[in-house]
């Protein structure tokens, strides 16, 4: 092996060791007594469930990480739904105001979304869905990025499957489920890890809408866990509640690496 | 047999709910925020027209500068790295190299996991006295970096984390460019005796230019919405030094309940975004050169 | 068909009558403790104005989750954890009910409180949104085996407690870092820490007043400037720890002397690892200062939302929970101060100061308690006031003065653009 490709070895391995030791000690400290938190080492003698156990006591997470599964899930369902019967309807179907549409859903991407958060806010209050799933979710139903990554799928499904289907008097909907959707299983997955992901991560809209500590999000309730004084500084227990919001996505990761890494990478050649 | 119009009806049903929710929650907020920027709005009281006060109040508004100034300089600090540590390991890995697989999963992953855990994660790593990049700095000589305590380090401490979260996505976008350039244009010139470095320099990098401009709008846009790192890490400290527009935009609302004018920050904000966006794509979007 | 009119109408009869009040309380364990209490007991006389507890949901401040809730009209009847810094607000939204419309008002209040005291809770517009509830006077606790140790005087001005300072900051293990000091201010920006850090000091220079005078800063003059100065000091010197890992110093013997109400103390004595004791007196004064040192009294109050159906039942329910004997628990469980004339002579308290000695000083400081500015825009000033101070205490970047003419001259700006 010449230097240069040991160097680039080196170089990978010191990188990789820098993205998984961090990891591993968060899961050290948060396994080890709290007096333990200056060690900057993997192993302990006193390994302990403590601090899972004192977050379970003083904060509702379990019911926070239900709300995020439910809300996440409940995005992804809709946008995948509404996307799919929007692309298509823009790929192969003609009707009026279509290239409008088309142009709304472009504008839609490129405007920040800084500009309407506040009045978003204020719109939620009004319908009294503040500290509700409604708040939550009812926002983020639709999503232009998967109405482009559907029609860019469905385009390129030949027409002839259509009119063999219709020959048959299938409707436009059996069409789309029957033999649309199946062919575009990778957009599907694309779009579907997109969106839980994005979801299961927001923090910022939460935190605006949502005050009660019932109806707060995963994410939401361990910073307010570690920012407020609840963890009381106790640092074992705040990479506990840490642990606890990372492990799904790890777990998930680790099944799925490949899948992840194509969505995020085609969000961006895209966008 | 489908008729013309039952097919356009269908379309029409298709889209109805997308258009329904579009004017709702985006349409009717995007005009109402234009009604905010000429209103005081305290949330409880009613709106009181203004004009364009909120305007000249943001003229002079230097905490507002203060904290577009921070962003400014969190962008220069994380996308020229950015870049360059993204596009050392992708050309790295994009020779055949046992464990390839490994290093792009490993990379990828904090990509995934959620800003408010890595910031959590990585206040206790820049820990001055105990955190474990000083412990390793410590161990080749460097003395303990006072990161989240220092207002000219605190930005920069940032901006260092949000490189590390997203490397791995910058990784595989370059290795995508990298891995489309075709191989007989290596060869041919290899044979004209161009070095790793010419090859680099004169070939990879101008067919780069596209997933470059990718890159350098995906980091602009994370550095304009900067909002869970400092809000955890530093609460906009020290000194304002991390205060970022967005975190100031909360504040406003939130904490001394001026709607309208938050209404307004937000709007620069997007117009500000915009701009920028459209330079950098103007700038770097030239021609392709196959 | 009229036997269905008739039960609808019971129905609603009911449901209007019987629905509860909704009260909200503090969440600290002692306050929800205390509140189950009294709830109960109110709950078990009144059957048809029963009283539902509910601690504040949970949020970054208690100010902001309450406003949230107002927006949302999810608010509650009562409440009794209001800043009266902040009532202003929620005046100007005309959400809380008038209090001294109602029943037996002006008796009331004079046989508790006094008039001397109430004014301080009087709402710009010369009327009562609040009734003053309880004060944590904000004091000087010291450790007082650590200072009989070193031979140190208890500071009472700012000489003293340099001379404290400087025999107090040491280091103890000999590891070449310094790992005790004085004293250890808080150095958060946020708006409400300066309540306890700054305010406090800057009262006990000046006989009691406040930041504000009728929409103005009042406070651009030398006694601010010696407060800032003060603190600035300390950094400076190094007799404050910079770090920002500030949890119970006091408790574990890192510094000498601390900042806090009476709600602090219980929690010393439960995290003290090795035991001491210690004392509590007035916050230092300038030297050269005459008269007592006032400070700042954490106050919270109970306030009435104009939206309840029962304005009459809530109001009964406010007397109720500041009743004598209800003021007396209140002593006994949360160990803070009702505030109430004539707490040390009263026979009626003597056992509850006689079980709680260390409470004594903050009841005698209760004549010399202020409870602050009531503004809109309280927690824009202090927020402003606590960059000022991160910038000229904690970094020592800019000196004292230009601290308090930026945040005089913010205020200013404050309410001419506001």
């Amino acid at each position: 092996m010449s230097v240069r490709r040991l160097l680039v070895y080196v170089m990978l391995i010191a990188g990789a060791v820098s993205f998984i030791y961090p990891f591993l000690w968060m899961g050290s400290i948060s396994l080890r007594p709290i007096s333990e938190f200056h060690d900057l080492g993997l192993f302990s003698e006193n390994y302990t469930l403590a601090n899972y156990q004192a977050v379970f006591d003083r904060i509702p997470i379990g019911r926070a990480f239900i709300n995020s599964c439910f809300i996440a899930g409940t995005v992804t369902c809709s946008v995948i739904f509404f996307s799919s019967l929007v692309g298509y309807s823009l790929a192969k179907l003609q009707f009026k105001g279509q290239g409008a549409i088309m142009a709304i859903v472009m504008i839609s991407m490129m405007i920040p979304g800084q500009l309407t958060l506040i009045p978003l806010y204020q719109l939620i209050v009004y319908l009294g869905w503040a500290d509700s799933y409604l708040g939550l979710i009812v926002p983020s139903l639709m999503s232009g990025l998967g109405i482009l990554i559907f029609r860019q799928t469905f385009i390129t499904i030949p027409y002839e499957l259509m009119e063999a289907a219709r020959m048959e008097g299938a409707s436009e909907f059996q069409i789309l489920r029957k033999i649309f959707l199946p062919l575009a299983k990778p957009a599907i997955v694309t779009i579907g890890i997109l969106t839980f992901m994005g979801s299961w991560n927001e923090v910022l809209w939460p935190m605006i809408v949502v005050h009660e500590k019932a109806m707060m999000t995963l994410p939401q309730m361990v910073v307010l866990f570690t920012k407020g004084g609840e963890s009381g500084g106790q640092f074992g227990i705040e990479m506990a509640a840490n642990m606890m919001l990372v492990l799904p996505i790890i777990i998930s990761y680790s099944f799925f690496q490949k899948y992840f890494v194509e969505a995020l990478a085609s969000s961006g050649i895209k966008g | 047999m489908q008729s013309e119009q039952s097919k356009s009806k269908t379309g029409i049903l298709f889209t109805s709910p997308y258009v329904i929710h579009l004017l709702v929650f985006f349409l009717y907020p995007v005009g109402f925020s234009l009604y905010l920027v000429v209103h005081r709005w305290d949330l409880i009281t009613d709106p009181k027209y203004v004009g364009l006060r909120n305007f000249k109040y943001l003229m002079s508004d230097h905490l507002f500068w203060q904290a577009l100034a921070n962003t400014l300089y969190f962008l220069a600090i994380h996308i020229p790295l950015q870049i360059i540590v993204a596009l050392a390991l992708a050309v790295a890995l994009a020779k055949p190299l046992k464990g390839r697989v490994f290093f792009r999963a490993t990379f990828f992953l904090p990509v995934v996991i959620s800003g408010a855990a890595v910031t959590i994660l990585w206040q206790r790593l820049y820990s001055t006295e105990d955190g474990l990049i000083n412990y390793v700095l410590s161990l080749v000589g460097i003395d303990a970096v006072p990161w989240l305590t220092d207002p000219g380090i605190a930005m920069p401490a940032i901006a260092i984390m949000a490189t590390w979260k997203n490397l791995g996505l910058y990784i595989v976008f370059f290795l995508a460019g990298i891995l489309a350039i075709p191989q007989p244009v290596y060869e041919a010139a290899k044979m004209e005796g161009a070095s790793s470095w010419d090859e680099f320099r004169y070939i990879t990098l101008p067919l780069l230019k596209p997933t470059m401009l990718l890159v350098v709008v995906m980091s602009t846009l994370g550095g304009f919405n900067l909002f869970i790192e400092p809000y955890v890490m530093t609460g906009g400290g020290p000194l304002g030094s991390t205060m970022s527009v967005v975190l100031y935009m909360y504040k406003q609302a939130f904490s001394f309940q001026h709607m309208g004018y938050a209404a307004t920050l937000g709007f620069a904000l997007a117009l500000i975004i915009m701009v920028c966006v459209f330079t950098q794509k103007k700038y770097l979007d030239s021609e392709r050169y196959y | 068909m009229r036997i269905i009119l008739l039960a609808i109408l019971l129905l609603y009869a009911e449901i209007s009558v019987g629905a509860p009040l909704i009260y909200w309380c503090a969440t600290n364990p002692e306050e929800i403790e205390l509140a189950k209490r009294l709830v109960k007991e109110w709950n078990h006389s009144h059957s048809d104005t029963t009283i539902k507890l509910q601690p504040v949901p949970a949020g970054a401040s208690s100010e902001e989750v309450l406003l949230a809730a107002i927006v949302a009209k999810t608010n509650p009847d009562i409440y009794s954890n209001m800043l009266p810094a902040m009532l202003n607000k929620f005046v100007k939204a005309d959400s809380l009910l008038r209090l001294d419309g109602l029943k037996n008002f002006a008796n009331e209040t004079e046989a508790r409180i006094g008039t001397t005291i109430l004014i301080d809770y009087r709402s710009p517009d010369g009327h009562y949104h609040q009734l003053p509830w309880k004060l944590n006077p904000v004091m000087l606790v010291y450790n007082i085996d650590l200072f009989q140790q070193l031979k140190i005087k208890p500071p009472r001005t700012y000489d003293e407690f340099w001379t404290a300072a400087k025999k107090l900051t040491a280091d103890t293990d000999g590891n070449g870092r310094i790992d005790r000091w004085a004293m250890s201010p808080s150095t958060t920006v946020l708006w409400w820490q300066r309540l306890y850090d700054f305010l406090p000091f800057y009262m006990a220079a000046t006989n009691g007043r406040s930041l504000l005078n009728q929409g103005q800063a009042a406070f651009n003059n030398v006694s601010a400037i010696a407060v800032m100065d003060f603190f600035q000091k300390g950094f400076a010197r190094g007799y404050f720890p910079k770090s920002g890992m500030v949890s119970n110093l006091f408790a574990q013997q890192k510094v000498g002397m601390t900042i806090v109400g009476p709600w602090a103390l219980k929690m010393f004595e439960r995290s003290m690892p090795k035991k001491f004791n210690f004392k509590t007196i007035p916050i230092p004064v300038p030297d050269g200062h005459t008269g007592p040192a006032y400070t700042y009294g954490d106050p919270k109050s109970f306030v009435v939302f104009k939206n309840t159906q029962h304005p009459e039942a809530a109001w009964e329910f406010v007397k109720f929970m500041t009743s004598k004997k209800a003021d007396k628990l209140l002593l006994d469980i949360t160990g803070q101060i009702p505030v109430r004339k004539g707490l040390l002579t009263d026979v009626y308290y003597k056992e509850v100061f006689v079980r709680r000695k260390d409470l004594v000083p903050f009841a005698s400081q209760v004549p010399f308690t202020k409870p602050g500015d009531n503004s809109e825009h309280i927690v824009e000033i202090l927020d402003f006031l606590g960059q000022q101070y991160e910038a000229a205490a904690v970094y020592g970047t800019i000196p004292a003065k230009k601290a308090i003419e930026n945040a005089a001259n913010h205020v200013e700006h404050i309410y001419r653009n506001w």
